[in-house]
């Protein structure tokens, strides 16, 4: 097989094993694809190490131990150890198992085969007929090469805009997509989905772009350009139900959570020390508020966040503007539990 | 081998007849009478060991012998006399050539030495010990590929050696004929040796891994890892049945 076919199906390989668009990291692999083939001086790999070349070749045919589980076994094992010591290694390390075991693998289909099982001297091969098998520098080869350029650029593709699994989500819109990033993303990036639904109230067509503030069930609480909050999901209580639902991943974001308890003080002034610039809070929890006059009605096509029974208020994920404007008069007993998104920042 | 037989058996080209020939001469040069035969009629090889074993093969009369008169005579000589029969290619013999070594065999005496490819699990082979010979190693075969260099005067360097040596599988003749070709300068890439291993069956199995994805995709209500997982599996099914109806590659040259 071509050298550049081995570096081809290694890099492919370490971008769709590792789920990395990162180009040193790709480029170890690919450059690792080469390597089995040090047992030929005929090689790059060959011409690069000439002493351990001529201990091959004067030992054994072309495609002995150097293309087998055995010698992958032993890269792994030393480039592992190394990465114990030095962290920033492990991926490399990875990389070039990957491109290794890639590197030799490739020549199983073509007319020679390659000895995958040493110390058996068995020559493994796919398929079993030799006339489909590839011939090293036919023009099936050169087909074969076009099609692995495509399958390369394709998952470089994918892996640079936030991998396979996030590609496949944003394909099929389906709410465990979204969980799925934004579980993974959500703790350092503002996570943004693209909603398209209608409205539970009304039925109006809906086709927009929300930040998530939290999810809630197998829904999210989302919040839009305007700072409306609404719930997006397939649940009875959404505001908006959804038909399809993406995820992107946003601007650099860091999301704390902090408590606060009240004991019958004044609820604006207790609150007022988390308005920060350039985040955004929202307040959940239960208060207790005496001589609690009828706030005014909830917007019906929003998502309830303030909800009053008597002399209790119950906020689910309530702006802290909207429970400032509110409530921020009032006198207050309970806990709260605040959540700040802040922009800009990176953990 | 002493009062006793064996058969020898490997793939073509191993090295088989290259060995009995070795054999018979070492015995010779020891002064035992030894016979070797190839396979041909009954009659002709029947004819073929009584001369080597200095028995007349014809009767008063200057007439041959009929093909049983020569199966005794020959049987018989082997009971009285401590000979050696080899038998190369046995496994092409006639049926009733392998039957009558099978109950010279029975009778006594017979020192038989049987060499052959891929024997058939019936008469002679049945009865008698096995040895498989087994593809030569790899610096023995280097040292085969050396000297047939040195006698047609080519130097081939390491890089040369190593790169025929793939192609011969263990077996001293394709080891040759990989220099012949390469002598002639006839460019190959696969080999006629019996070592390759068709890891296609390997390679589907990996398949089940989208299967087994796609059941923790549904058990943890992933339905991206469901549904890719549910795509790779039927990929690779698809696969496994193209692959399957696919040409079976011939037993002759093509």
């Amino acid at each position: 097989m071509l050298g550049i076919s081995h570096v081809l199906i290694s890099g492919t390989a370490t971008a769709l094993f590792l789920g990395t668009a990162e180009p040193s990291v790709l480029l170890t692999g690919a450059i690792a694809g080469l390597l089995p083939d040090i047992d030929t001086s005929l090689s790059p790999a060959g011409r690069m190490f000439p002493w351990i070349t001529a201990l091959f070749e004067s030992r054994q045919g072309h495609r002995g131990v150097s293309h087998s589980l055995f010698a992958s076994s032993l890269v792994a094992v030393v480039v592992y150890t190394i990465s114990f010591f030095l962290y920033w290694f492990f991926p490399y390390a990875s990389a070039l198992v990957i491109g290794y075991s890639f590197g030799w693998f490739a020549d199983v289909f073509t007319q020679g085969g390659c000895e995958m099982f040493w110390p058996s001297r068995l020559l493994c091969v796919c398929p079993g007929n030799r006339n489909l098998r590839l011939r090293t520098g036919s023009n099936n080869e050169y087909i074969v090469l076009a099609c692995l350029i495509a399958i390369a650029i394709a998952i470089f593709s994918i892996n640079s805009r936030g991998g396979l699994f996030t590609q496949f989500n944003r394909l099929i819109a389906s709410p465990s997509g979204v969980i799925h990033l934004y579980n993974e993303e959500g703790s350092h990036h503002k996570i943004f989905v693209n909603v398209d639904g209608v409205r539970s109230s009304d039925r109006a067509k809906v086709d927009s772009r929300f930040l998530i503030v939290q999810q809630s069930g197998s829904g999210f609480i989302v919040q839009d350009k305007s700072n409306k909050i609404y719930k997006v999901g397939a649940e009875p209580d959404s505001q908006i139900l959804t038909e399809r639902i993406t995820a992107d991943v946003g601007e650099s974001a860091v999301t704390n959570l902090e408590s606060l308890t009240l004991d019958d003080e004044p609820i604006g002034e207790s609150l007022a020390k988390f308005i920060r610039s350039g985040s955004s809070s929202y307040v959940t929890g239960q208060l207790t508020i005496e001589d609690l006059q009828s706030l005014p009605p909830p917007d019906p096509y929003q998502f309830h966040s303030i909800k009053q029974s008597t002399t209790t208020v119950t906020l689910e994920a309530a702006p802290l503007q909207n429970v400032l404007s509110l409530l921020g008069d009032e006198f207050g007993k309970g806990t709260l539990s605040i959540k700040t998104i802040t922009s800009g920042v990176s953990s | 081998m002493a009062q006793g037989a064996l058969c020898l058996w490997g793939e073509e080209g191993c090295g088989k007849s290259v060995l009995a020939q070795a054999l018979v001469k070492n015995l010779q040069t020891e002064g035992y009478l030894v016979a070797i035969a190839e396979p041909a009629t009954p009659k002709q090889m029947l004819t073929s060991i009584s001369e080597q074993f200095a028995l007349n093969p014809y009767n008063l009369e200057g007439k041959a012998l009929a093909l049983d008169a020569l199966k005794l005579l020959v049987s018989d000589f082997l009971v009285k006399t401590p000979a050696v029969l080899v038998i190369d290619d046995a496994q092409m013999c006639k049926p009733d050539f392998r039957h009558w070594l099978k109950k010279a065999k029975k009778r006594g005496g017979c020192n038989l030495l049987l060499l052959a490819t891929n024997p058939p699990l019936t008469d002679i082979f049945l009865s008698v010990p096995r040895i498989e010979l087994k593809p030569m190693s790899e610096k023995a075969i280097r040292e085969i590929m050396v000297n047939a260099a040195v006698s047609r005067g080519i130097q081939l360097n390491n890089a040369d050696l190593s790169r025929l040596q793939s192609r011969t599988g263990g077996n001293p003749t394709l080891a040759i004929r990989s220099f012949e070709e390469e002598y002639l300068g006839i460019d190959q890439e696969a080999a006629d040796h019996k070592r390759y291993f068709d890891i296609t069956p390997l390679i589907l199995i990996a398949g089940t891994v989208f299967v087994v994805i796609r059941f923790i995709g549904l058990g943890t209500s992933d339905k991206s890892m469901y549904i890719l997982g549910g795509i790779g599996g039927a990929v690779f099914l698809g696969l496994s049945r193209l692959i399957y109806s696919l040409p079976k590659e011939g037993r002759r040259v093509n």
